[in-house]
């Protein structure tokens, strides 16, 4: 039995919210996905939930047309339709989008956008795939909406930045051990997953479902933590975060709850907002 | 008795080992957070002439509760207390309440083990407490102890039961505690109102709510205050506040 949850919560720094999660269990499909807005465009709390709300009614679209960007596309659209519609400009919708869905013994993965999944296997090691912009510029769906078109944009991109590393993504992946409430890392290595569109999708991948019983899905702001000044590393969140208790019910709230006490006990606080989903596979 | 405690509750030992508490297991909670609801309920010789209207206000108390947007986020324990104290039934989700089941649930006789019975609700909502949070869920706890009658049957003093709240806010597991002490009947007794409200003060509990008659109209104020406590402590869960009635002592 498939239980998933989320949850977002505001960063230090921000006076609105502008992540968004969610999530949902239905027969035979289960799936979690957040979204983060570009805190430098407008309206963005509107558009990461209009972004997301859309993304969930286009699931089918990811998963039986994965090698295309139709899902992203018709997400975008759908929402841009939405925005407009109430008058909010297209820039809100300049938010990431990253999706996790079990189907079939498959999960499938899929990023525009900066962040990370945490796959735990069934020997309880850790598989951390760490999506980042080292300049800060990540991609968004919305940049398909262009009104030239798809095509034309692709063209503009290819033309004017895909050499430019300021576009350019490293998707970084960890094998860790948790053991005693300490990561261990096993191996670094590459992503193998094929990109075809750096600028409107970050990484896509598929996994054995029988290999994983929990699947994690999280916004670049869990690298935003701190402690007097000093960014404390992406793992040593992880080795706090990690940690589930049980997996019924709000088991990603509840988590983050837990690990948030912990926070508040050792000073440490986050500037950005974080939104944090999750899918457990069952026994 | 009803089979009220049958289901399938987690049996506890405290570490003195002096006595135990059920409650409902954690791995079958699903929320982040819950409030620890605890009702100690008089049960001495002298209640046997209202019981039945307190059964009444029990099961009003957990049909009014399963209306709060809290419903979810509840755990309810009943303690009778007479001579000696016991469980009516452990921490449950009022979803697996059946308020039928406090027909004829009281079962009177005997002395009046007040301090006992505080000392017991506020312990054991601590050590749940402590558990719950260990796995990650926030809670806090609110206590309603309700007696005709004063002490005459404790091991417990006024002292021990401050020292429990104590215990309460170092361990912290509980954002916040409110206990409140009902007087019911007082009218029968002379000096109980003075009694009782001098045991609220010695005890360091929140507050007193005196109730004069122990009659039907009383009772369902007292069901009513008590779902509206319940319901507006746990909508504190999270601020770090404690619901408080405008005075330490109420009357009606």
């Amino acid at each position: 039995m498939m239980n998933s949850d989320s949850a977002f919560f505001i960063g230090k720094s921000h006076k609105i919210c502008q992540d968004y999660s969610l999530y949902k269990d239905s027969l035979g499909l289960s799936y979690a996905m957040v979204s983060d807005g570009c805190s430098a465009s407008k309206d963005v709390d509107f558009g990461c939930r209009l972004l997301s709300k859309c993304a969930e009614k286009n699931i089918s679209l990811m998963l039986n047309d994965w090698d295309s960007l139709r899902f992203e596309l018709t997400s975008v659209k759908d929402a841009f339709l939405l925005s407009d519609s109430l008058n909010i400009e297209q820039s809100s919708l300049d938010a990431t989008l990253l999706v996790a869905a079990v189907k079939d013994d498959k999960v499938y993965l899929r990023a525009s956008g900066d962040g990370a999944f945490i796959l735990r296997k069934v020997n309880g090691d850790f598989l951390v795939i760490n999506i980042v912009y080292p300049r800060g510029y990540p991609c968004y769906p919305s940049y398909l909406l262009n009104k030239d078109g798809f095509d034309k944009l692709l063209l503009h991109f290819t033309e004017r930045f895909c050499d430019d590393y300021k576009y350019r993504v490293n998707i970084e992946l960890y094998d860790f051990s948790l053991k005693d409430s300490t990561l261990i890392l096993n191996e670094t290595r590459e992503a193998n997953a094929a990109i075809d569109y750096k600028w409107s999708l970050s990484y896509k991948d598929i996994f054995d479902s029988k290999q994983y019983d929990l699947v994690l899905v999280m916004s670049d702001g869990i690298h935003t933590f701190f402690h007097k000044n000093n960014i404390i590393s992406f793992e040593y969140v992880l080795s706090n975060l990690l940690g589930f208790k049980n997996y019924r019910g709000e088991f990603v709230q509840r988590r983050f709850q837990g690990f948030l006490r912990v926070c508040g006990q050792e000073g440490w606080d986050h500037d950005d907002d974080i939104s944090f989903a999750g899918i457990h596979l069952g026994e | 008795m009803p089979l009220i405690n049958d289901y399938n509750l987690q049996q506890h030992k405290l570490g003195g080992g002096t006595y135990g508490y059920s409650a409902t297991k954690i791995t079958d909670l699903g929320a982040t957070e819950y409030t620890l609801v605890t009702i100690a309920q008089d049960v001495s010789a002298s209640v046997q002439d209202f019981k039945q209207l307190m059964e009444k206000a029990l099961k009003e108390i957990v049909n009014a509760c399963r209306l709060s947007p809290r419903a979810d986020n509840l755990l309810l324990r009943v303690v009778l207390f007479s001579s000696s104290v016991k469980e009516g039934h452990g921490f449950k989700l009022l979803s697996e309440i059946n308020a039928n089941d406090y027909d004829n649930f009281l079962k009177t006789g005997g002395m009046t083990a007040l301090f006992d019975a505080a000392e017991n609700a506020i312990t054991v909502s601590n050590d749940y407490a402590k558990q719950l949070v260990a796995n990650d869920f926030s809670t806090n706890g609110i206590i309603f102890i309700i007696t005709d009658g004063e002490n005459n049957s404790s091991t417990n003093t006024t002292k021990t039961i401050k020292d429990a709240i104590d215990k309460v806010k170092k361990s912290e597991a509980l954002e916040s505690l409110a206990t409140i002490l009902v007087g019911v009947g007082t009218q029968q007794t002379p000096e109980l109102s003075k009694k009782l409200d001098q045991f609220k003060n010695e005890s360091n509990l929140d507050q007193y709510i005196d109730i004069e008659k122990a009659d039907a109209k009383s009772l369902a104020k007292l069901a009513a205050f008590v779902s509206k406590s319940i319901s507006a402590q746990s909508q504190a869960l999270g601020t770090k506040y404690k619901f408080v009635s405008v005075s330490d002592t109420l009357t009606f």
